[in-house]
């Protein structure tokens, strides 16, 4: 209260006496604003640590996807609020926003889906009305995930003192692990906001020079301990961008890179593999991995990151759903995620009836 | 009786009418886009499909990121119909592949450059093919121009802002695609040396110094990282060397009659929205990187590049048809130019 009422400014039409007087006073008030502003400025920071510290990582371990990125939707205007306590809420701010493009991505996809249908159907208005949706939605999404790719840089460039894209940040052996999976993150969210963007006629105008950032950005990590993720999301790269994929055996990194996956319980690597493939429209790459991801046998979640386990999966239900749609006008049915629609029938009605009848 | 006659007709008619639009279904069209399925044309493809949907055709649609592949399933008959740059469409199609002339669609007034002006003809002239009385120009044989849009202007990018003239790229690499001839034929005019390569590998070979002049629009700039390959020395000249297209062209028997009409109406009327994408992109490039010619060199290139359009289209690698509709267009856009005066282009010796 008090730091805020100290401040005054010299106006114009006053005599010299009273200029003086409030120039005078206005450098006081300057000098405790100053003090003010360090010390909201700490306890700003103080208060944001403790939600990265205590709030985030329970919210990374709930397997509920739609209380995760609800949550998320909540939570970004009040982390940003502490802007106006001088503290720099960039890094959660990241994460949130991540987590909050999931809730646009589930809209977009039952709008897809609708899209998908209707035109299989030839309802070619209804197909219209619902890819305007889809557009709509996947700018709502474009616009989350490049806030968080944005994000993530103002956080980690000013703390770590290195140019994304262009040098490495020197993350600490300890401690760091929030900071990484904000850079991770924030990575695959720039990705996402280009093609969202794309697909919504450039209604939010993302850079387009991300990819080969976020190529060279993935190189700094340590991908064993990421889940695979870093080098999958290399491979998409190289799959997509001209010239990239000289001399890389794109097929083998993302065959690693799903192993790894697996045996970490984080099956982001599966997403980014079914994403290259559909780069190409290869059906059936993307067959095998939604098949890869719903069958690794033993497979458990990390508990620590169900929550990005969960998202990819959502990502390869949405994979299926769409071959689904597309073959037969309704989404995948329940329990059979890693079939397909055209699956040849296995033959389990070779009894003798009359048999049993005797 | 009379009635229920009638309705039986009917009835029979519209199970008529709806055999005839199953038989006519699942057209496949094959898109290159630089970024497969996720591209920006690939998006623009997923639209057109549900509209042309209107008209009888039930398209299903397959991303390509690699441009002979998609124009060689097509030739070989795998898909019905395909979607790729003008340089690759022109074995299908030369006279609408003639927006992709060099020089050809470019205004100058006053030996300064008028990127609006040229975009304007690129306009008229897709909208002239898209017209019913340019229908019989777009169909060669079994094949038939669907549609066309902008894709931006070719400008050279140079690693270094000493290659300012003609003179300066004498002895200099340029990048050359090897299935657009008309490049070699340019190269080897200016005294530089062309070094071969494709859309995969031209931003590489730029990036790494193996070149030192490549003509990119800007859509490539920044996803391509060109800025790279220019650095601080380098730069990207407002001289473009010719607008670039993207075509559809499609095997008309395996469509709905007038299917094209419709279609490259379509196309036409997406001119804008193409645009849009193009202006974002040319504004993506920082000021300071761009580079203007003087007016007198404006002059002296733009004679250059009609002069070489010229030698090119006698040596039968342009369609000198197309060049006369252009010729036409340019000159309703800019009837001051001095070859409007002239029949250059309009009669060939």
């Amino acid at each position: 209260m008090a730091c805020s009422t100290l401040v005054f400014q010299p106006t114009r039409g006053v005599s010299a006496f009273f200029r003086r007087l409030l120039l005078a006073t206005s450098v006081v008030g300057f000098g405790l604003l100053t003090g003010c502003q360090s010390l909201q400025r700490g306890g700003a920071n103080i208060a944001l640590g403790v939600v990265e510290r205590n709030v985030v990582p329970p919210v990374l371990g709930v397997s509920d996807l739609n209380m995760g990125c609800t949550h998320a939707m909540a939570m970004v205007p009040l982390i940003g609020s502490f802007r106006s306590f001088y503290g720099d809420p960039s890094g959660l701010e990241s994460i949130l926003s991540t987590s909050a493009s999931l809730c646009a991505d589930n809209d977009a996809n039952t709008e897809e889906l609708r899209y998908l249908r209707a035109q299989r159907d030839r309802r070619t208005a209804d197909a219209l009305d619902a890819r305007t949706s889809h557009k709509r939605l996947l700018e709502r999404s474009a616009r989350r995930q490049l806030a968080a790719y944005v994000q993530m840089r103002q956080s980690l460039e000013k703390k770590y003192r290195f140019q994304y894209g262009e040098t490495c940040p020197k993350f600490r052996k300890k401690n760091s692990d929030f900071d990484q999976i904000i850079y991770l993150l924030g990575s695959i969210s720039g990705l996402q906001a280009m093609v969202n963007d794309v697909a919504a006629e450039k209604a939010v105008n993302v850079p387009t020079d991300i990819p080969l950032k976020a190529e060279f950005a993935m190189g700094c990590l340590d991908n064993t301990k990421w889940w695979g993720t870093p080098q999958a999301i290399r491979a998409t790269v190289w799959s997509v961008v001209p010239g990239a994929s000289e001399g890389k055996d794109v097929a083998g990194t993302f065959n690693q890179a799903m192993a790894l996956g697996e045996q970490q319980g984080v099956r982001l690597p599966h997403v980014l593999a079914t994403i290259s493939a559909g780069f190409t429209d290869d059906k059936q790459r993307i067959r095998e991995v939604v098949k890869r991801f719903a069958t690794a046998p033993g497979y458990v979640a990390n508990k620590n990151y169900r929550y990005i386990d969960e998202a990819a999966g959502a990502t390869i239900q949405q994979m299926s759903d769409r071959d689904w749609t597309i073959g037969t006008g309704s989404r995948t049915p329940v329990g059979r995620l890693g079939t397909f629609w055209d699956d040849k029938k296995v033959a389990k009605d070779n009894i003798d009836a009359s048999e049993f009848l005797k | 009786m009379n009635a229920f006659k009638s309705l039986r007709s009917a009835a029979f008619a519209g199970i008529a009418l709806a055999f005839g639009a199953s038989a006519q279904a699942n057209q496949k069209i094959c898109v290159y886009d630089l970024l497969g399925n996720s591209g920006d044309v690939f998006n623009q493809a997923r639209d057109y499909a549900l509209e042309m949907q209107k008209n009888g055709a039930q398209i299903e649609l397959k991303a390509y990121t690699d441009e002979r592949v998609a124009t060689e399933d097509f030739r070989t008959g795998q898909c019905d119909g395909v979607m790729a740059m003008g340089f690759r469409t022109r074995q299908f199609n030369a006279v609408s592949a003639s927006i992709d002339t060099l020089g050809s669609t470019t205004i100058l007034r006053n030996g300064k450059i008028d990127m609006e002006g040229s975009y304007e003809v690129v306009r008229r002239v897709i909208q002239t093919f898209a017209r019913p009385e340019a229908a019989k120009l777009m169909v060669e044989g079994k094949y038939e121009v669907a549609g066309i849009m902008p894709m931006g202007a070719a400008y050279p990018v140079v690693n270094d802002r000493k290659i300012n003239s003609v003179e300066a790229l004498a002895g200099k690499k340029i990048a050359a695609f090897d299935y657009d001839k008309a490049q070699a034929v340019m190269i080897q005019k200016i005294g530089a040396q062309p070094i071969s390569a494709d859309v995969s590998n031209f931003s590489t070979k730029f990036n790494n110094g193996s070149v030192d002049f490549v003509a990119a629009p800007a859509l490539a700039y920044k996803p391509l990282e060109l800025y790279k390959g220019v650095g601080k020395k380098g730069a990207v000249v407002r001289f473009p060397i010719l607008i670039l297209s993207y075509q559809m062209v499609i095997n008309q028997t395996k469509f709905p009659a007038g299917f094209g009409q419709k279609s490259r109406e379509y196309w036409y009327s997406q001119f804008d929205r193409a645009k849009k994408v193009i202006d974002a992109a040319e504004l993506s490039i920082p000021a300071e990187t761009w580079m203007d010619l003087t007016a007198q060199d404006g002059n002296k290139y733009t004679l250059m590049l009609r002069e070489s359009r010229l030698d090119i289209a006698k040596q039968g690698l342009y369609n000198k048809t197309g060049l006369k509709v252009l010729k036409k267009v340019r000159c309703s856009v800019n009837a001051a130019d001095a070859e409007c005066a002239t029949k250059s282009e309009e009669e060939w010796q």
